[in-house]
């Protein structure tokens, strides 16, 4: 009876407590705004006043974690970006501050660094994240707090559907797999084995391809995942598949894991003769290196940094390419990726939009859509539909020649 | 036999007023996610330290639930309560069937079978990449609302509520199911199955219901969290998910619910306080530092980054440390280290009396 | 490629993983014969026996017949540590406690690891530096024997020590009747922190043999972990013949489910096998009366 009497009781007590609040809630609501507009007033007027007062930038990177080799470089990119901004007198006599945090490829994390940048840190803008899955976590969140995320991810879906706040600077993964599969049709390739990392970036690019295989006659025979923490033996189990069906004409291997480099070695160990193709995440001289010899003839779609210096004198993009890599290199003593290039490009189209429209998080926005950037990436032509803004001219066939990149000859 | 204590609820609703009404809107977020942690962990303290039955795969409950309810609601158009019915119903049907043969096993058996559970949940989960977005996750989810009001808007403060007030009828609840007879049948089932067997306990029924109602806890925690954030990716139902879900019951002491409460909540926020390091950048370290070091801007970056990566270590030192000195639980021992502080320095100002009388 | 020649090339990679996992699995069951604990930080001491063996090698320049016995050594020390600071100061543990004092272990660890060794994945080069066997065009690495050859003496070796040494003979007694060992004079204590250094430094082999030509990084204790778990629960917990039938026979199962089944669906199909055999036989594979007679070995 006691119980009975107490669960009733709790339960009322409960609804009451809620109705209460909820009733509670719209008033605390209202002082909760007067109390930021009242915050706003004093911001501007001291805004008004002490000039030079530093704008907030945010940054989210998987600085560390699976995804560290992508957030790494982004962060230092960056905080290079920060200074040299700043030396050159910031945003119209502005410092920027830009505070990059580290999601560690946890979307959970994401989501607690969004908000903690949005309404703590209140940031005007936020650059990143480094995976595609992360920035998704994200995406509807964004356009709820009415803040521009420019992310430094390259699924498709970030874009598509549009969220009129989010943008992206890496090319579409369907234009790598679009570069490759053409490459296949113009040297009568017709049937294809799809290895893949099962993670994010390999299973979007799996989807790309199945996508744009019958436009260009190719047929995909067998698709091959292969799991993060995959051994030497798993991959030969893989590849065993692929040396065992003679019709395989070429195979594609798409991921970003160290199994970019053991798989062309593993083929050659095998006797697998047919080419190798593989994906933009490819473009890091490190899993060259690691593969040797192997590595020579790998034909992969990337963008234009890799290659800076071979780049005609003619070309857009060649001095901003120069420029960063040269920069990067001699400052972190490390080769440059395109990783690095994506938070680059991301951080100078947040930049030039406020340089242009100010710190109103909407002004930025329109700002962006309507502006024309030249970039790591391409050249980027943002408009209201499209927010990514780069072609598929923005990437070109790559291939190794004597461990280094190439631009692939047709 | 305990009675209904209402105290800590009304010091708990007390603190939740404070923060609703004066708390940053960041706090409230973060207190938001380790609200529905609670929820989990409320039902795993009654499983793990009520019945003694250790399930490092509840993580894996938790998905289901955001899943279902994420993949109904956005694919085929069904209301939000239809998404919660159906998280909750299936994620204690698949408890209902792995706990059958699961429960019958004990000890480290039993650890084994739910983590081995927890695995295969997130592998074929992050593998089916047609149904449930593989490792890029589902996106869209349409957030709460209630009585009209969209829950999850301006920030979410009234998400906050919610959440906590559900945190409350939790507490209510397994607060009942301890003092009444399946609590006291579930305690014999920890003490020595055997005996509480012979005493006329249907163990295994017992077992398999306190299974099933913390999978459905924890579904229903998937639910709340899907459409808090609109979002859920294959991280949710990770092995380390599910460990820290035990360690959260552990280190608030097992057997003792707002124990639990307590850790979860200060586990929760754990990242956050370390995350306030990372603000720091290379250039902000003073000039001595580069200079007499003699290291480069990528050492420097290394060095600091160092610092931030040490959560992982920060939480197996914690666990390890607090079952070795305070098994008793964050609570308990925490009041078990002052009453002995207090009883020691009674003991010194004793003895000094003493010393001055003589 | 014909089908017999894709068979030879699966079983050769299925036993090169599956000596990895019998050797995690024998760590287990000596620390569970000895003291009753399931240590679910086993997979880190395979992961710290591999970066030891990649800095040894790789950074410092010592070769590899030298490094292995340093890293064994070290990874035996560490195996002491563990049991000292972590497992010995608790006075009544219960199964849930040891369960999770274990499990906050191997957080620990693999923050040590990630601490020192970084994230990004290391590599050990191979052994055996010669082209690979060609057989009926299947392709077998030098390595993969040795691999073989290391597995099969490790085995010979612990089979000596159990059976004819008395510190080894000591260690079976306590795992037979701890009170009965205490009453005979042996020092249960120093047995017990011998089967965690031990136990380690199989771990360690483990970690070793599988790195060369492929890499190491901080985050795959558990993937070990769950293996050796794996295979010592089918082999029949605390039985070492069962483990290492049970290691060859899910090395196996793996490779040849991913190349003749799915590759993608290999880890839920591997440890499906393992659900199966917890709920219809969780003495393992090797019967109850059986168990209790190769207990021994």
């Amino acid at each position: 009876m006691l119980k009975k009497r107490i669960i009733t009781l709790g339960l009322l007590l409960a609804l009451a407590a809620f109705a209460g609040s909820m009733v509670g809630c719209k008033a605390a609501k209202q002082a909760r705004e007067k109390g930021t507009e009242a915050a706003k007033n004093i911001k501007e007027k001291v805004g008004g006043e002490a000039k030079g007062e530093a704008i907030k930038i945010g940054a989210i990177f998987s600085v560390t974690g699976k995804a560290s080799f992508l957030g790494e470089p982004e962060k230092k990119t960056v905080e290079m970006l920060e200074e040299q901004i700043n030396a050159a007198g910031g945003i119209n006599g502005s410092p920027i501050d830009v505070i990059v945090y580290d999601d560690e490829g946890d979307e959970a994390k994401t989501q607690e660094l969004a908000k903690k940048l949005i309404f703590e840190d209140e940031v005007v803008a936020i650059i990143g994240p480094s995976r595609s899955g992360n920035t998704m976590a994200i995406k509807d969140f964004m356009g709820q707090n009415k803040t521009v995320l420019i992310s430094a991810a390259a699924a498709e879906a970030i874009v598509e559907p549009l969220n009129p706040w989010v943008f992206k600077t890496p090319q579409k993964d369907s234009y790598v797999a679009r570069h490759l599969l053409q490459q296949m049709q113009d040297a009568g390739i017709t049937k294809i084995a799809v290895l893949y990392g099962n993670e994010a970036f390999g299973q979007e690019g799996l989807k790309q391809i199945k996508a744009y295989a019958a436009d260009h006659g190719v047929q995909i025979a067998a698709e091959l995942a292969y799991e993060p923490a995959a051994t030497e033996g798993d991959l030969e189990t893989l590849l065993t598949k692929v040396k065992a069906d003679a019709s395989l004409q070429a195979a594609i291997n798409w991921t970003i894991l160290p199994a970019q480099s053991i798989v062309p070695k593993k083929m050659k160990e095998l006797g697998i003769k047919i080419p190798l193709y593989q994906s933009h995440g490819f473009g890091n001289i490190k899993y060259v290196e690691a593969a040797g010899d192997a590595a020579n003839g790998i034909i992969f779609a990337g963008g234009r940094l890799l290659v800076a210096h071979n780049l005609p004198d003619g070309d857009p993009q060649k001095k901003v390419l120069v420029d960063y890599k040269e920069a990067y290199e001699s400052r972190f003593a490390e080769e440059v990726s395109t990783f690095g290039g994506h938070a680059y490009d991301a951080l100078w189209i947040v930049v030039n939009a406020i340089k242009e429209a100010g710190t109103d998080k909407a002004a930025i926005r329109d700002a962006i859509e309507n502006s024309t950037f030249i970039g790591t990436g391409g050249v980027f032509k943002f408009t209201p539909t499209d927010h990514n803004g780069l072609g598929m001219d923005s990437l070109s066939l790559l291939t190794v020649k004597n461990g280094s990149f190439a631009l692939l000859e047709q | 036999m305990d009675r209904f204590d209402w105290k800590p609820f009304a010091v708990l609703s007390v603190l939740l007023g404070y923060l609703f009404v004066f708390g940053k809107l960041y706090t409230l977020m973060l207190l938001t996610r380790a609200g529905m942690y609670c929820i989990v962990t409320i039902g795993m303290c009654l499983l793990v330290g009520y019945a003694g039955q250790v399930s490092i795969g509840h993580a894996a409950f938790y998905a289901i639930g955001g899943y279902t309810s994420a993949i109904l609601t956005i694919r085929y158009g069904v209301p939000l309560w239809g998404g919660l019915v159906c998280a909750v119903a299936l994620s204690c049907a698949v408890a209902f069937l792995i706990g059958i043969p699961t429960l019958r096993l004990r000890g480290h058996y039993l650890a084994m079978a739910t983590l081995g559970f927890g695995v295969i949940v997130y592998s074929l989960i992050h593998s089916s990449i047609e149904f449930t977005g593989g490792s890029s996750g589902i996106s869209g989810a349409p957030p709460l609302t209630l009585f009209g009001t969209n829950l999850a808007e301006d920030g979410g403060i009234f998400y906050f509520l919610f959440v906590w007030i559900n945190v409350a009828v939790f507490m209510l609840l397994a607060g009942n199911i301890i003092r009444s007879r399946p609590g006291r049948a579930l305690m014999s089932i920890h003490g020595n199955e055997e005996a509480a067997n012979a005493a006329g306990v249907n163990t295994s029924a017992f077992k398999l219901k306190v299974f099933v109602l913390s999978a459905g806890m924890a579904a229903y925690a998937g639910f709340l969290y899907v459409h808090y954030d609109g979002f859920i990716g294959a991280n949710s139902a990770e092995l380390m998910l599910s460990v820290i879900f035990v360690a959260m019951v552990a280190v608030g002491g097992m057997a003792n619910l707002w124990g639990t409460l307590c850790a979860t909540v200060l586990l929760s926020l754990l990242p956050e306080f370390l995350r306030r390091t990372q603000k720091v950048k290379a250039a902000d370290l003073p000039d001595f530092i580069h200079n007499s070091l003699g290291l480069s801007d990528t050492q420097i970056f290394k060095l600091i980054q160092k610092f931030q990566e040490l959560d992982v270590l920060i939480y197996g030192l914690i666990i390890i440390v607090f079952m070795i000195f305070m098994p008793q639980g964050i609570f308990t021992g925490t009041a078990d280290m002052f009453r002995t502080l207090a009883r020691r320095v009674r003991a010194v100002r004793g003895k000094r009396r003493v010393s001055d009388a003589s | 490629m014909s089908l017999l020649s894709q068979i030879i090339q699966f079983t050769f990679s299925g036993l090169a993983n599956g000596g990895t996992y019998i050797l995690v699995a024998l760590g287990l069951n000596i620390i569970y014969n000895a003291t009753g604990i399931i240590n679910f930080a086993q997979g880190e001491f395979a992961v710290f026996g591999s970066f030891i063996m990649i800095t040894l090698c790789m950074a410092w320049g010592i070769p590899a017949p030298v490094a292995f016995p340093i890293t064994v050594l070290a990874l035996a020390g560490i195996g002491a540590l563990f049991h000292r600071t972590a497992i010995a100061p608790l006075k009544k543990p219960s199964v849930i406690t040891m369960v999770i004092i274990t499990i906050g272990g191997s957080i620990f660890m693999r923050g040590v690891a990630m601490l020192i060794w970084g994230k990004y994945p290391q590599r050990l080069d191979p052994f055996i530096d010669a082209p690979p066997i060609r057989f009926m065009d299947a392709i077998i690495k030098w390595d993969t024997l040795l691999v073989l050859v290391i597995v099969a003496l490790v085995v010979a070796a612990l089979y000596w020590f159990f059976e004819k040494t008395v510190t080894g003979k000591a260690m079976r007694a306590c795992a037979e009747n701890r009170e009965a060992a205490l009453l005979m004079g042996i020092n249960v204590d120093r047995i017990v922190l011998l089967s965690f250094a031990l136990s380690a430094a199989l771990g360690a082999v483990a970690g070793v043999v599988y790195t060369p030509g492929a890499s190491m990084e901080y985050g795959r204790g558990p993937y070990f972990g769950l293996r050796g778990f794996e295979v010592a629960i089918i082999g029949g917990l605390g039985n070492s013949v069962g483990a290492v039938l049970a290691g060859i026979l899910i090395g196996l199962f793996e490779t040849f489910s991913a190349g003749f089944l799915s590759p993608t669906y290999k880890e839920a199909i591997t440890l499906a096998l393992l659900l199966l055999v917890l709920f219809v036989k969780p003495s393992g594979i090797l019967g109850k009366a059986e168990v209790a007679r190769l207990k021994d070995f």
